[in-house]
This record gives structure tokens, sequence and C-alpha cells, in this order.
């Protein structure tokens, strides 16, 4: 028995430290490059296809359309982080960062909404967002701006 | 009287005050082996900080539920003015070993007290070990010093440690220490027999329902022990180097305590925790080792 | 549960390099996500392939070390061994899987009897032990670590080069079943699926092994002291999610109700949106 108790604490010893002081300290692995972290979405090449809502396995993507606009609403404390979206999205608008420290207590941190413009086809009908500010114009007429607050 | 005053002040400052140091050191020894950094080394002073600042529950009408954790502190107090660290005992006295021990057994009463008087049956399960540890491991403590005492013929702490000086290591001796270092790990309540207390079986056992400064007063019973009984192991079975100059001998005694108290927490990181009635069938072989070195102490060998 | 915190805090250290690569090659320590209908979502670079093959040299290092350590650990073998015995009969009757079946002589592994994924290429064996206690689940379970060591290496030098997802229709037809029994770390996993439209489940089951080992557990302590209760249900390593069932007992009146998969459905959304 003490054969192996002297075996065990020379496992111990021979370790020495592994701890590292994180976060006071450098972090010691940094994330590689296919971490799954917080996710960022581009407003300026979502083109509100919905095809992340459709395949988030959370369903916290919610898209609500009013005459010409469509409202997209990111609920990320509810995210797993499993990365589908940023797979799917067509124009890779979403992509995953590596920030994984998101523990807050306002909910407003966790929360992004894009709001698009989109305009109809007149030949087939389907929606479409407009390319530059000029064609949005001719859409929407001068009376509101397609923008998007996070 | 003057000696006897300070001799005193000596004692319990360093039952008192340098007992939470040595808690931190073991635990700093037990992060080492996990190969993690461990709490600083004040820790231990800083979590009866907090422990005393808490508020004060009373989960029973018991009068025993507060007044246990006052026994058991203050059983360990009146004892550590019986004991020797470095020079003779403060209060020392012919038959001053029988009430050294008498104030430790009381000690484990008040905490079987305290747990007992809760009603929780997690409490009456660490009572039950707990008293089963102590009926087995008061034998052992009390044989081994007898072994010294067959030697002298004296109960008295002082004369004893005198002889053994003197007259250098034997054979009953020695077994003896042995034994009385592993009821060591007993009475500080480290593993592999840390069964009564704070266990993660029974969620923390007769201290589970205490908090608060009732807390604070068990853990540092416990952190006083340490210095209380390591003092007494060395005081009595490795009593060398002596140099006659008191504080010196108080230093060098710390040190030596110091350096039981690493070779205890090592034995207590790397073991896992045994049951009770594997305990009580281990001392029982103890106690019949010590039965023969009484036998070779009878025959002055 | 033993206070034996050493072996953790050391098991522990050796798993880090483990977690460490998932995370390079999934994106994440724990929940990997890599599963999709037809495939997997990312490929094993060559890199990738060397770490891995590193990484699990450095584990069967140490790990041969550690169980080379505490099997002459004599207070442990107190501990473990004739406590918490499960008899060959009764781990039949039970019906419990995985460590703990394979601990008490009964020789069953998902992975050789109903072969899925690569298994029929890899030829896993099955670790069986005859000690029907703790001490024997417990090396099944280191076994069947340094088992997994010698399949990755396998399947590292097998793969074939090819395409990562398989080609399937882009409309899966609703209301057709499909069962699987798989092997998880803790038993024989059963699942069951119902697709309905829109090519999303209209009924997902799953049948975790938790389910069976935990009524094992009575015969298990029966007539023991209290301080092997707590190992013996460590033993057998229960999930006690996967034995969810929500009862509310009322203890005034008596009454004990169920809570249906609607209610709890809108009881954690009314979480959500406070």
């Amino acid at each position: 028995m003490l054969r192996s108790k002297i075996k065990e604490a020379l496992i111990c010893f021979r370790a020495g430290r592994v701890t590292a002081p994180f976060p006071l300290g450098p972090e010691p692995n940094p994330p590689g490059d296919w971490f799954r972290g917080k996710i960022e979405v581009d407003v300026e090449k979502c083109i509100g296809c919905g095809g992340c809502a459709n395949v988030c396995p959370a369903r916290l993507i919610e898209i609500t359309d009013s005459e010409h606009t469509r409202i997209l609403e990111y609920f990320l404390n509810r995210c797993t982080y499993c990365g589908r979206c940023a797979e799917v999205c067509p124009e890779n608008a979403i992509t995953m960062t590596r920030e994984y420290q998101l523990a807050t207590n306002d909910s407003k941190d966790l929360y992004i909404k894009n709001e698009l413009t989109m305009g109809t086809c007149g030949r087939c009908g389907r929606c479409f967002k407009p390319k530059s500010a000029l064609d949005k114009m001719m859409v929407t007429g001068f009376l509101q701006k397609g923008q998007a607050s996070e | 009287m003057a000696t006897t005053l300070s001799l005193a002040i000596v004692n319990l400052v360093l039952v008192i005050l340098v007992a939470p140091f040595s808690e931190g050191v073991m635990r700093k020894l037990k992060a080492a082996v996990h190969s993690r950094k461990g709490p600083p080394l004040t820790q231990p002073y800083l979590d009866l900080l907090k422990l005393l600042g808490k508020e004060d529950l009373k989960v029973t009408e018991n009068p025993l539920f507060s007044l246990a954790p006052v026994i058991t502190f203050a059983s360990i107090l009146v004892a550590a003015l019986f004991t020797p660290m470095g020079t003779r005992p403060p209060l020392g006295f012919a038959g001053d070993l029988i009430v050294l021990v008498y104030f430790l057994a009381l000690a484990s009463a008040g905490v079987m007290l305290g747990g007992a008087s809760t009603g929780s049956p997690y409490g009456a399960l660490g009572v039950a070990r707990e008293m089963m540890l102590a009926m087995m491991v008061e034998i052992i403590v009390m044989a081994s010093l007898i072994v010294g005492v067959i030697h002298v013929q004296s109960f008295d702490l002082g004369r004893l440690s005198i002889w053994y000086r003197q007259s250098g290591p034997t054979i009953s001796m020695i077994i003896a220490a042995i034994a009385f270092f592993l009821a060591l790990q007993v009475q500080l309540g480290k593993l592999p027999f840390d069964i009564p207390d704070a266990d993660q079986e029974i969620m923390g056992g007769p201290f589970m329902e205490a908090s608060g400064p009732k807390l604070a007063l068990y853990k540092w019973s416990y952190f006083a022990k340490q210095i209380l009984l390591a003092s007494l192991f060395l005081e009595v079975f490795l009593p060398w180097p002596k140099t006659g100059i008191i504080p010196v001998d108080i230093l060098i005694n710390l040190i030596k305590v110091f350096i039981v108290l690493i070779l205890v927490g090592l034995i207590d990181s790397v073991n896992p925790r045994i049951r009770v009635d594997h305990a009580i069938s281990y001392f029982a072989g103890i106690w019949v080792v010590l039965v023969f070195a009484i036998a070779f102490a009878l025959i002055e060998v | 549960m033993l206070g034996f915190d050493t072996v953790l805090m050391q098991t522990w250290r050796i798993r880090e390099p483990v977690m460490w690569l998932f995370e390079q090659i999934t994106g994440n320590r724990k929940t990997f996500g890599m599963n999709l209908i037809g495939g997997v979502r990312r490929d094993i670079t060559p890199e990738l392939k060397t770490k891995i093959l590193e990484v699990v040299d450095t584990v069967e290092k140490e790990w041969l070390k550690v169980i080379d350590a505490i099997s002459g650990d004599t207070p442990l073998m107190l501990r473990l061994k004739g406590v918490g015995v499960l008899k060959h009969e009764d781990a039949v009757d039970y019906c419990v899987t995985g460590p703990t079946a394979r601990g008490s002589g009964v020789g069953i592994d998902s992975r050789v009897d109903h072969p899925y994924a690569a298994y029929e290429y890899l030829f896993p064996e099955k670790k069986v032990q005859e000690g029907c206690d703790i001490l024997a689940r417990t090396l099944v379970r280191l076994e069947e670590t340094l088992e997994s060591i010698r399949l990755v290496r396998k399947c590292l030098k097998q793969i074939p080069n090819g395409p990562i997802m398989a080609d399937i229709p882009s409309e899966i037809p609703p209301g057709r079943e499909g069962v699987k029994a798989v092997e998880a770390p803790r038993g024989e996993s059963i699942h069951y699926v119902l697709t309905g439209e829109n090519n999303r489940p209209y009924r997902w089951r799953v049948r975790a092994p938790s389910y069976m080992n935990l009524a094992s557990v009575p015969v298990m302590i029966r007539g023991v002291e209290l301080a092997d209760v707590p190992i013996a249900i460590a033993s057998y390593d229960p999930c006690f999610s996967c034995t969810e069932r929500l009862e509310v007992v009322n203890f005034k009146s008596g009454e004990v109700r169920i809570y249906t998969r609607k209610e709890l459905h809108e009881l954690s959304r009314k979480k959500r949106d406070r």
C-alpha cells in the first residue's frame, strides 16, 4: 500500500501547478478558428430571407411583417450557440464571434433587432430587399427609411 | 509566578492565534497535491472573521445547542494550559497527564452534545460515528502515554519528558509513538479518518446545524487541537533538541510542530475516507500492538 | 463521495487536453453539435489529425500511470470491493445496461450487438467483469477508456476520403418512424423519431439508460451500511434529469398530479418572457 501511495504522490508533484489565474492572467487556451460564440448580424448583407429563423432549434429568431418592413428579432438569452443560422445564411450575414463571456444582468445586451425595408417585385410578386438607398426610396417613397438598430 | 503567567499567555497565544495559520499551511499543501494554487495562507483567519460576524441562528430551544461550542472551545483552551509546548506546562502538577487527556475527551464530548441537541438525523449519525471513533481512539492515546508513565512511575508530564531526554529512545516508546501518530489523524479530523466531521456522505454530521459564531468556535477548536496534540506528541515522544533557553525552545517546538502537521497533511491528501467499522477494526489491531509495547515497558526495555 | 479529492483532480487534469481538442474540432467543449441528418458539419484537417494522435498518446500514458497507482491502494479497495453487489440474475431481471450490466457479467454492448455508424468496420471489444460490485464497474470503465483510445487510432488510420454529407432528398416525408439503440457512456439509449411536416420532427423520444439503471438501486443497497449508499448510487453514474417525471404531490389534500407536455411548455415560456 505504501508503494501505491508514493506513486500517487509522485504523479501529483510531478505535474506541478496546472491552474491558470484567469481572468487575472492571460487566457491559457484561446479559442480557435471554429469556436462558436455569440452571433453577430451584419445588417447590410441581410436580405431578409428568414432562413435563420427556419433552422434555429431554440426558435429564438422571430420575424414580424408589417407594410413594407420585415423585423427580425434575435433573443440571444436562450441561444445554444449551435451555429446553424451562420451555416444556412446565403449571404454570410451571420457570423459567430469568439465572445463567450456573456453574463450580464441587462437582457438588452442579448437582443438584436433588424428592421428591413422590403419591396415587392412587380412581375412575380416575391419580396426582395432593395440594394441601394435610391432603390429603397423608389419602393417606399419618402415615408420611412429602412434601418437596423442593435 | 511570573514565568507561569507568561508561559500561560504564550500557550494561549499559540493555540488561539497561530492555529489558523497551521490550517492555512495544510490547505496550501493539499492544493499543491491537487496541482492547483490553493487559498492564501491567511484564509482561515478570514473564514473565522466572516463566521463570527454572521447572524447567530437558534435552531432548537435546547440550551445545549448554544452551550456545546463553548464547551468544546473552552476545554481546548484549558487543555492548552496543561500542554508543554517546548518547556514545562504552565499549570503542571503531579497527575496533569490525566487532566489533559480528560479535557481533550471533553472537547469530543462537546461536539457530540452539539450534534445530538438539534434532533436532526444527520446530526445523530455524526454523533454515533464520533462516539464510536472516540471510544477507540481515547484508549490508544491514553495507552501510549501510559507506556511512558510506566517507565517514569509518575503521571507528571514534565518528569516524563525529562526522563525520555536522558534515557534516549526505547523500543516500547517507539511503538507507542507510532500508535499515537496514527491516533493523531483521527483526533484532528483528517482523512482517512475524517468520518464524523464534514462528510460528503452525511452533509456535515454534527456541524450541519451550527452556523455563524457557533461554527466559528467549532472550527477554531479543531484548528487549536492541531497545535495542541502535535506539541503533546513531540514533547512526550520526540523531545530533542532542547537548549534550556525558554524562547528558543518554544521556537524550536513550533518548527517541529509544523513539520509534523505537514506530514499529517500529506497523509490526509492521498487517502480516501474509510468506513467506520473498518476504522474500528484497524484501531483494534493497533491496540493489540500497544499491548506489546506496554509489556516491553513493564520489563524496562 | 469517498473524499478522495486527489484522484478526482488528477484525472480531470489528464482530461483537460481532450476538452481543448474537442474545442478545436467542433467549436465547443461539451455541446458538439456536429451531427446533421445525413452527415456531419465539419471535417478533420491533417493538422488536427496529428494533434489528435499526440493528445491520445499523452492521455494513454498518464492514464496507465494512474491505474497502476490506485490499484494497490488498500483503503480504496476496502471501500469498493464487495460493496453494492448486483448479482448476475438481478442484473438480467432488472434489464440494466452499460457498465452496470457489464460489471455483473452481462455482456451487452450496443456497438457490437446493433452496429451503427462506422462500428461494423471497427470491431470494438466488449469489456466484461465478473465481480458484480463497485470495483468491477469501475474497472469496466477504466478499460473502456483504453479501448476507446485504440478505436480512435484505428479510425484515424482507416478513414477513407470522401464527402462529409450524404445526398438526401430535400423533402423528408411526414409520418415516418425511426427507432435505433445507440451506446451512450451510461448504457444503451434508444431514440424514437416520428417525422412531421415542414421537415421538422413531430415527436422525438429518448429512453435514457439511467431510467433502467435506477431501478436496480434498491437491490444494490439492501442491508448495507449507510456509508456505502452514496457510493453505490454514484457507481452506476446516475443522470437524474434523464429519469424525469414531474409529479406534484399536495400534502394537505393528498392529490398527485403529473404535468403534461403542454403545461411544462407554457411554464417555461412564461419564465422566459419575465
